[in-house]
């Protein structure tokens, strides 16, 4: 199966809300994903990633801006000749027909031979694990099978892509995990460009080759999973994948290639080439968990704070640390070093000048 | 999960349901009437019974309460009724229904002042009912028709059986009409009551006829209107749909066309006899039947005394009009309706 | 003895309700249910097999030997079939254009609101218009066509009265099956590659299967049951059952022969009853859904079909409100057809001899439309929440009134209650008594429906915020019902305003109603009057309606009446 890439430009979509009025569902979105290459649209709910997937899909008309499979603009083209793979977060199983008729669906539309289409049929349930389940219908097999049988239904025909919106929210979160690199095992072996929807980032960071962040309608930052934790283009990225704390701070000089800014007592210097950054103003510094640590006693470099909270969660240890009346949120997997700090202990506030981070996009 | 506060509120309404419905059997059952009032079904249409009963509230200063039906529909109403009856007159319509009823048992003999003065014809042997008016059956057509199809008003029964009125004639059933049952009656006496002849004849009409109307006026507007081209009616139906402009003509078939006697009666067990017999008394005289002119209700008295309206006696001035034999039209006439049904009717 | 007794203990007593309370409700409510369904229904029985004291067939086969009674027979279950096919067709047709075909909300509300019409209308409106419309001088075959030959009774107009005047049923019912389909099972066969019409074909259809076999099931008890249109429009050519045994009855004052009619319209209507409550009420597929609401733009009609589709149902619902225009037209002009000078001439004939007529009607329909909202609430409630040793067989006989054709109610309340031991003929408890037992059904099926959807938690929940029992009923139970309720009272009054097949033989010199005034008038030829008393009821039911939204409004309540509550006169 020859892969395709897709290409999403300048896509724009406004919905009439009932209360709302116009809301811009989907603003401004360009993406490029190529071709056998899995792109997950992350972002909170109401974020505009579905409506982008159903545009993709061919179910919604896009007001602006156009969506090629490759070489060709489909943005005109109606869903049923799109050559694509859905799968719906409900499954959208036909309940009159069994499983294998809601596989062999797609098979019948394009007209194939009856041998031919019995093969694939058989094929591809034994791909996804239900031999033997052919003449079941879809409310006689659990929600773990449902889920298969849309995504053999989805695959079977071939399509130039998979697309799939919240596949797997209606599954517990053991059938989760599992059935996650079940899809990514049949996505990379047939090598099929997809998008997939999540408001997951463990799902997200688990199933992709690379993440594209959506916030109000906006793609805010597309890549790779490292890229998103490590380099995050703004607070909302920041705040969206992992944790991260933030520090009030004043900027006290700011050169082509640095600033220093004050957190409290202390002065840091933060490598930064954004421009626009005037001493005196004020703004905030993001640091994440992992890159703070604590010591017995205060050195002369290092904030003071006292331990408001304590959990132990094997492998790591979360702490909460009150400095001058902030809250910061401590991470260490360091057990044995954790083991030495108590609650309403004071203790010394060590942040890793090198992870300090500071963003002029918000992102929201 | 459920307490006794609960249960209560659901007995409670229950108990109101069963309350309020024993309150209603009992408020309905207790005859509430004023001693001045009786009750009647009617087989006149209401804008004929009622100034006649309103004329004798005002001469007697009895109310009386009605309802209309069709003459089957009351007939059949006071025999369900037999053993309580709703009410104590049986007012107007043809004389067959009289005659059917006494057989059934449901009329009580009164025979009123003016019993003596009335034709034979007028009154019943055992005075089961007395009649009140005399109303012969007509042909109706409509002026319209007659000019589309160059015809003549129809003057024999055999010219209703021309291919030009297919479709086109409108007459009422016999299972709810008085009329029918005159008129089926009356052909029975044209073919000098042959039972063969007659009902050849009535399944030949039958393809000539659109409709079979519940009650017996009910072609006469359809005739009025073109709807249909002729019918065969009583002439109080016929000559209102005249009077109220429609544009059509009245005639007589030369063989003969049969009159029904209009009878009331007192019923069997009725609550207030005393003041049905006084209705009777007074429909049964001129006191009535001298309104007849001023409602422009088109019926030939009854008694002697009064005067036929003069366009009315014009009307009927040179008709063969023959009276049927009201006894024997009672014995046979659900032997005959039933074989009506069975044979002209599909 | 006592090993009987024991049995009797085990198997009867244990399951009695402790609460003396409800077992008495219970026992009176029973007490009801024999007295005004069971007795009169078993006279039926006994009339139609029952010959000089002997069981026997020979009355039903007396009546069926009559050339004209088994033709009605056949022609009922014809007509019933074809009313049954064609009001579905069209049914279906305005819901899949409602629920898929785009519809701006104006355009919506319109096809709404008009095809509600002919459910709140008195029998014969249809008719009457039709008359009007067809006859040989009607408005539209002789006046526009100038046709004078086409002839308007038969099973053709029947056919198209009724069709028009029960589809808004079938409409009601497939509305909710398609708008229950879930729109992403569509989507998805569109991106498997299907057309429109292949995923119309293969998908929306067989999913409605279950709704159209339900919605010809109650078109064909409707039209079985129908009284007032073959009246007026079959003409003698085309007898049916409920007419004939009318007939029977008042005509030929064969009570015998109209019972065994009604035995035999029974066979039918009984059937239907069956097969809707045991074999397609289970036959819905399971839909399974997730997050619902997925607004989804690509209908399954393309733009151009779907206003194809909108413009059928427009002229459809231009065609219904022409006839309730050409039925207000008829009442105010002098004679229709012969005379269009205006007058009020009608309207003060139904204000003067027809005051009694209006007073009754308005009468039985309150007295009718609270006690069968009680009675409703509390056999609702009863057969819904308590088990007791006869409670499927309570639920089921509360429903038979209500399922069978008005005509065998009224001739089985005629026969029943005419002699001792109950003697309630000519007053108004009889009437008031048949609406009760069987329009307060669509009492207890909105009851059992609302008790259905209460959470057992909202109740705990409020049991958890410290209310006691008696405050949670209050509180909660109470107002959560309530709006339901009056959604069912409105039904019952709106049927005690218009319904004719069961009261007609009903009313007496004491009692009448509005709809025996207008058959009255319709055979008394004053079709002016006739159309002036339809107009009125017309009038009083929608004014009802909007009081009782208004109503709901208030109490925030899950939506308007229930409509597809109401089946036809």
């Amino acid at each position: 199966m020859e892969a395709i890439g897709i290409h999403l430009n300048n896509i724009h979509k406004t919905f009439l809300h009932r209360v709302k009025g116009e809301v811009k569902a989907v603003n401004n979105v360009n993406l490029n994903i190529e071709h056998a290459k899995l792109v997950t649209l992350l972002g909170p709910s109401g974020c505009g990633k579905t409506t982008t997937l159903r545009m993709v899909a061919g179910f919604e008309q896009p007001d602006k801006g156009t969506i090629f499979l490759g070489e060709e603009n489909v943005t005109n083209l109606l869903a049923n000749k799109r050559n694509i793979g859905f799968v719906f977060q409900n499954y959208a199983l036909f309940p009159h027909l069994s499983i294998y008729e809601n596989v062999a669906y797609g098979l019948k539309v394009q007209g194939i031979s009856p041998q031919e289409e019995k093969k694939r049929v058989n094929e591809i349930l034994a791909m996804v694990g239900l031999t033997g389940y052919e003449a079941q219908f879809p409310h006689q097999i659990s929600g773990g099978e449902q889920q298969r049988v849309a995504l053999a239904r989805a695959i079977v025909i071939r399509p130039k892509v998979l697309l799939l919106d919240e596949p797997l929210s209606n599954l517990d979160a053991k059938l989760r995990v599992h059935t996650r690199s079940e899809i990514r095992r049949l996505q990379q072996s047939l090598n099929m460009t997809s998008i997939y929807v999540t408001h997951d980032q463990e799902e997200a960071m688990a199933i992709s080759d690379r993440i594209a962040i959506m916030n109000k309608g906006k793609i805010i930052q597309v890549g790779s999973a490292e890229e998103l934790y490590f380099q995050p283009n703004s607070e909302f990225v920041a705040k969206f994948i992992g944790r991260i704390n933030s520090l009030p701070a004043e900027v006290q000089e700011a050169d082509d290639s640095f600033i220093l800014v004050k957190i409290f007592s202390h002065t840091y210097k933060i490598s930064t080439t954004l421009d626009g950054i005037k001493p005196q103003q004020k703004m905030n510094v993001f640091i994440r968990p992992e890159f703070v640590q604590l010591s017995k006693q205060a050195e002369e470099n290092e904030l003071k704070g006292i331990i408001t909270e304590k959990v132990f969660l094997g492998e790591k240890v979360e702490f909460t640390v009150d400095v001058y009346g902030h809250t910061l949120n401590i991470t260490s997997y360091n057990a044995v070093e954790s083991a030495k700090y108590l609650l309403n202990q004071e203790v010394g506030v060590c942040l890793a000048e090198k992870e300090l981070k500071i963003f002029t996009e918000k992102g929201d | 999960m459920l307490n006794v506060k609960k249960s209560s509120v659901l007995f409670l309404m229950t108990l109101i349901f069963s309350l309020v419905l024993v309150w209603f059997v009992g408020e309905m059952n207790i005859p509430g009437q004023a001693a001045e009032e009786l009750n009647a079904y009617s087989i006149w249409p209401e804008n004929w019974a009622r100034p006649m009963f309103e004329e004798f509230e005002k001469a007697t200063g009895i109310h009386v309460n009605f309802i209309r039906f069709s003459s089957g529909e009351a007939l059949a109403r006071i025999i369900a009724e037999k053993n309580n009856p709703q009410v104590d007159v049986l007012f107007g319509g043809p004389v067959e229904t009289h005659s059917a009823g006494i057989k059934e048992g449901v009329f009580e003999p009164y025979k009123p002042p003016t019993y003596d003065v009335l034709e034979g014809r007028f009154k019943d042997a055992n005075g089961y009912w007395v009649g009140i008016a005399d109303d012969p059956l007509v042909f109706m057509s409509n002026a319209g028709f007659l000019k589309e199809k160059n015809l003549n008003p129809p003057s024999s029964w055999y010219d209703l059986l021309d291919p030009a009125y297919k479709d086109m004639i409108q007459m009422a059933d016999a299972r709810t009409s008085g009329t029918a049952v005159t008129r089926i009656f009356t052909i029975l006496q044209v073919f000098d009551r042959d039972e063969d002849k007659a009902f050849e004849y009535m399944k030949k009409l039958r393809a000539n006829v659109q409709a079979y109307t519940k009650s017996g006026g009910g072609g006469t507007i359809p005739v009025g209107l073109g709807q249909a081209g002729a019918g065969i009616f009583f002439i109080v139906d016929a000559l209102k749909t005249q009077q109220e402009g429609y544009d059509v003509v009245v005639s007589f078939p030369k063989e003969g066309i049969g009159t029904s006697t209009e009878a009331i009666a007192l019923l069997k067990g009725a609550k207030n006899p005393e003041l049905g017999k006084k209705l009777i008394d007074w429909a049964s005289s001129p006191a009535m039947q001298n309104f007849f002119a001023k409602y422009k209700i088109n019926f030939i008295p009854a008694h002697p005394d009064v005067e036929i309206e003069p366009s009315l006696a014009e009307v009927v001035k040179n008709a063969n009009i023959f009276p049927i034999d009201s006894v024997w039209a009672g014995e046979n006439r659900k032997r005959i309706v039933d074989e009506w049904v069975e044979k002209v009717l599909p | 003895m006592p090993a009987f007794f024991n049995v009797f203990k085990k198997k009867v007593l244990t399951k009695l309700p402790k609460d003396p309370a409800i077992l008495l409700s219970i026992i009176v409510i029973w007490f009801f249910l024999l007295l005004f369904i069971l007795f009169p229904l078993s006279k039926i029985f006994i009339l139609t097999f029952e010959k000089s004291g002997h069981f026997t067939f020979s009355n039903i086969l007396e009546i069926l030997g009559k050339r004209n009674h088994l033709q009605a027979f056949w022609n009922s279950l014809l007509l019933a079939t074809l009313v049954g096919l064609s009001g579905t067709i069209l049914g279906f047709f305005f819901a899949f254009t409602s629920v898929r075909a785009n519809l701006s909300k104006g355009w919506s509300k319109f096809l709404d609101g008009t095809i509600i019409l002919p459910l709140i209308s008195p029998p014969f409106t249809t008719a009457i218009a039709m008359i009007f419309s067809f006859g040989r001088r009607g408005l539209i075959t002789y006046n526009l066509l100038g046709i004078n030959t086409f002839n308007v009774y038969g099973l053709h107009s029947v056919l198209f009265a009724e069709t028009i005047t029960f589809f808004p049923i079938a409409y009601l019912t497939l509305k909710g099956v398609l708008a229950g389909i879930d729109p992403t099972v569509e989507d998805m066969a569109f991106s498997l590659g299907s057309s429109r019409g292949r995923v119309f074909r293969t998908i929306t259809l067989p999913l409605a299967i279950p709704g159209l076999a339900n919605s010809f099931l109650l078109l064909f008890a409707a039209s079985l049951a129908d009284f007032a249109t073959p009246l007026i429009l079959a003409g003698s050519r085309f007898p049916v059952l409920p007419t004939e045994a009318f007939l029977q009855i008042t005509g030929l004052f064969d009570i015998r022969g109209g019972a065994v009619l009604s035995f035999i319209l029974l066979v039918p209507a009984f059937s239907v009853f069956v097969l809707q409550r045991y074999w397609v009420s289970r036959k819905y597929y399971v839909t399974i859904t997730g997050k619902a609401g997925a607004q989804t733009q690509i209908k399954s009609v393309t733009s151009r079909t779907g206003k194809i589709f909108l413009t059928v149902c427009i002229l459809v619902s231009v065609s219904i409100l022409y006839f309730y225009i050409l039925l207000f037209y008829a009442s105010i002009v002098k004679a229709f057809g012969a005379n269009y000078q205006i007058t009020l001439k009608h309207y003060t004939v139904v204000f003067t001899e027809g005051l009694k007529a209006i007073k009754d009607t308005l009468f039985i329909a309150t007295i009718g439309m609270l006690l069968g909202g009680v009675y409703g609430v509390v056999v609702g409630y009863l057969v819904s929440k308590k088990t007791f040793i006869s409670r499927s067989a309570m639920e089921i006989i509360s429903m038979i009134n209500y399922s069978l054709p008005g005509t065998i109610v009224g001739i089985a309340y005629l026969i029943a209650f005419n002699n001792p031991p109950i003697m309630i003929t000519g007053t108004a408890i009889i009437i008031i008594a048949c609406y009760v037992f069987r329009y307060g059904a669509t009492g207890i099926r909105t009851t059992v429906a609302i008790l259905q959807q209460i959470d057992p938690s909202i109740e705990e929940a409020s049991f958890s915020l410290g209310a006691n029992a008696t405050t949670t009923f209050k509180r909660i139970t109470i107002p959560l019902i309530l709006p339901g309720l009056f959604s069912g009272l409105g039904i019952v009054f709106i049927r005690s305003m218009t319904a004719i097949s069961a009261t007609i033989f009903l009313v007496s010199i004491n009692w009448t109603l509005i709809t025996v005034r207008i058959l009255d008038k319709m055979t008394e030829l004053e079709l002016g009057v006739a159309a002036a008393f339809s107009t009125l009821v017309v009038v009083i039911v929608f004014i009802v309606i909007i009081f009782i939204n208004l109503f709901l409004r208030l109490f925030r309540g899950p939506g308007a009446i229930d409509m597809s509550n109401i089946l036809g006169g």
